[in-house]
């Protein structure tokens, strides 16, 4: 943070220098019944040593997933995070710019843009990536919005109730004002049933919008559901976790036709929240409605190796109103962290990295459910993250979820996601994640922090 | 068949159309860009065309055209339907990989057609070549 310097001899020298002799003269045009003509209710300002330390404080109550022991999920996760990403990606030449507008400078940040192009087409199965979006939520958004207009279907959505909670929000939202039907397919076994996916798709439906391996943790029948998806003319757009790409099949592969992501799992902290990166990748004629940025690779005129952004023609600040989209930067740093991030595992360590959060998963599963406390509540393959259904009465605050989810999050464990507020039916249920980072000490304690409750639990916060 | 520019009509918004008599009594509209947009407009990379078949709207957009600087709507000069589409414009060239477009800029008023559309309705306001041409020269 730079440190700027402002005394009354610089406001005086500033004032000099445009004409005017005070700040009431700077300010005379503003008539004075619009004035505040009183001080902000604010504190005295502090010194730098009392603001330091006031700071301080305020971060310090602050409870982040990373100093507990985090079985945190539900799209945000809290996979380990090699030091070279953070030795790389804080180069100023990254933390500091912004994203390119002029199509040829910044040579080095479109490289790295176009390699995180390349990493996500490969990883996703996919002919193109953009250099990303604001994040997961409105990536999916945006790959419906592609979907209706390439089909030419701008009527009818159709989207897995097994989708993330928020995503769908997002996309309810920015549908909120088109004319479009969105029908949400229910999924009450924990995947969507091809059968469900029948009935419901028709000529008029422009795509359908599922998650793999979707909010509950279980693995979809994507091919399935894709070829049932392209026999009615539409378009299957798949939302993924990318760390899942280790061992499952490439969506590409399976029959996706947009495939989107939250990036945060590739190299980016939970940091509370955001700012995360949105990955959107395509199929070639889904091309030119893929909004954001597109980083190409081509020759410069002496035949040298150069990159440049592309497409950029459909961009807001050349198309205005009939840009693909208006919400379309790009998260370039973060782009940056998850090209760093995949780069330094390769093929075989992000398997490594899947391998080990769906073993682990699987013992965690196994652990909660054979005290007999605990079940879970969908009988589906799952990758890393689970739902369990408690026989305790999740409402009561004695002995109920959220009375165990104080006492866990007490000892440093955060031991899961109640559902209660996106899904009513499964208010007894908590959405359980476990990533390479879990211990089987930690899975252990967690068993007995979840289905022995009279027991007492050392405090388990690293420091 | 060779299209003089001077005998065709024109939009507004610079597409040119020639309207002949079809089998069966209907209008057969030969619509292309002429060939001030197009030198405006710049290096052409990509034209977006409709399928055949597909309904069109006097005044409204049926297709694309982008150049590297900026994308521009093709408006169609007349209500009907297409029957035919310039493949030529929409063809990857099996070498290259790549559609040329050069077709556009050397012969906008022949070759370079974009799409024939049987009229079935109204069309828009249409242009003899001396009022576009005036419009032209002032916009320059």
């Amino acid at each position: 943070m730079p440190y700027l310097l402002n005394n009354a001899d610089d406001r005086t020298a500033m004032l000099k220098s445009i004409g005017v002799e005070s700040i009431d003269e700077l300010f005379s045009m503003i008539p004075p019944e619009l004035r505040l003509n009183r001080a902000l209710d604010i504190p005295p300002a502090l010194g730098e040593l009392e603001l330091t330390s006031h700071l301080g404080e305020l971060a310090a109550r602050n409870d982040p997933a990373g100093t507990g022991v985090c079985f945190l999920g539900g799209g945000s996760y809290d996979h380990f995070i090699p030091a070279v990403v953070d030795f790389i990606a804080t180069r100023s030449e990254f933390v500091t710019s912004y994203t390119p507008y002029q199509p040829e400078v910044s040579q080095g940040n479109l490289q790295a843009l176009f390699e995180y192009q390349t990493l996500v087409a490969q990883l996703t199965g996919m002919d193109y990536s953009n250099s990303s979006l604001y994040d997961g939520g409105s990536a999916v958004a945006e790959a419906v919005l592609m979907a209706m207009s390439v089909t030419r279907r701008p009527g009818r959505v159709l989207v897995a109730r097994s989708v993330h909670p928020d995503y769908r929000q997002i996309l309810a939202t920015y549908l909120a004002n088109l004319d479009v039907e969105l029908v949400t397919l229910d999924t009450p076994g924990g995947t969507l049933d091809p059968q469900t996916l029948r009935a419901a798709v028709n000529d008029k439906t422009a795509c359908l919008l599922m998650q793999q391996p979707n909010f509950f943790g279980c693995v979809e029948k994507m091919q399935t559901l894709a070829g049932i998806v392209h026999e009615a003319g539409a378009s299957l757009v798949a939302s993924v976790d990318p760390i899942s790409l280790g061992l499952l099949k490439r969506p590409g592969d399976a029959g996706a036709d947009i495939v989107v992501a939250e990036g945060q799992s590739l190299g980016t902290p939970m940091q509370f929240g955001g700012p995360y990166l949105g990955i959107l990748a395509c199929r070639e004629p889904f091309l030119r409605r893929m909004p954001g940025r597109l980083v190409g690779q081509t020759v410069d005129r002496r035949g040298r190796r150069c990159w440049v952004l592309t497409l950029q023609t459909r961009e807001q600040h050349i198309r205005r109103d009939k840009a693909t989209s208006n919400i379309c930067t790009n998260q370039a740093l973060l782009a940056v962290r998850a090209a760093i991030y995949l780069a330094t595992m390769g093929p075989g360590g992000l398997a490594d990295v899947a391998n080990l959060c769906l073993q682990k998963a699987h013992y965690a599963a196994w652990r909660l459910a054979e005290t007999g406390r605990l079940k879970l509540a969908f009988d589906q393959p799952f990758f890393k993250e689970f739902v369990v259904r408690s026989s305790f009465d999740a409402r009561s605050t004695d002995g109920g979820a959220n009375d165990f989810l104080a006492k866990a999050q007490a000892a440093g464990i955060f031991a899961g996601l109640p559902l209660g507020r996106c899904y009513p039916e499964l208010e007894d249920c908590l959405l359980v994640a476990v990533t390479e980072k879990r211990t089987k000490a930690e899975i252990d304690c967690l068993a007995q922090c979840l289905c022995d409750p009279l027991q007492s639990i050392g405090p388990q916060r690293r420091e | 068949m060779t299209l003089d520019p001077k005998t065709l009509k024109y939009t507004s918004t610079h597409e040119w159309v020639h309207l002949e008599d079809a089998p069966g009594g209907a209008k057969l509209a030969t619509v292309g860009l002429s060939a001030f947009a197009i030198e405006a407009l710049t290096d052409l990379v990509h034209v977006d065309l409709p399928p055949p078949g597909r309904a069109v709207e006097a005044g409204k957009p049926f297709g694309e055209v982008e150049s590297v600087k900026a994308v521009s709507d093709l408006y169609s000069p007349v209500d009907g339907q297409v029957v035919e589409v310039n493949s030529a414009l929409t063809t990857p060239d099996p070498k290259t990989g790549f559609v040329n477009l050069d077709v556009l800029s050397h012969d906008p008023y022949t070759a370079g057609w974009m799409v024939k559309i049987r009229v079935t309705g109204g069309q828009s306001e249409l242009l003899d070549y001396e009022t576009y041409k005036k419009q032209c020269d002032e916009a320059a």
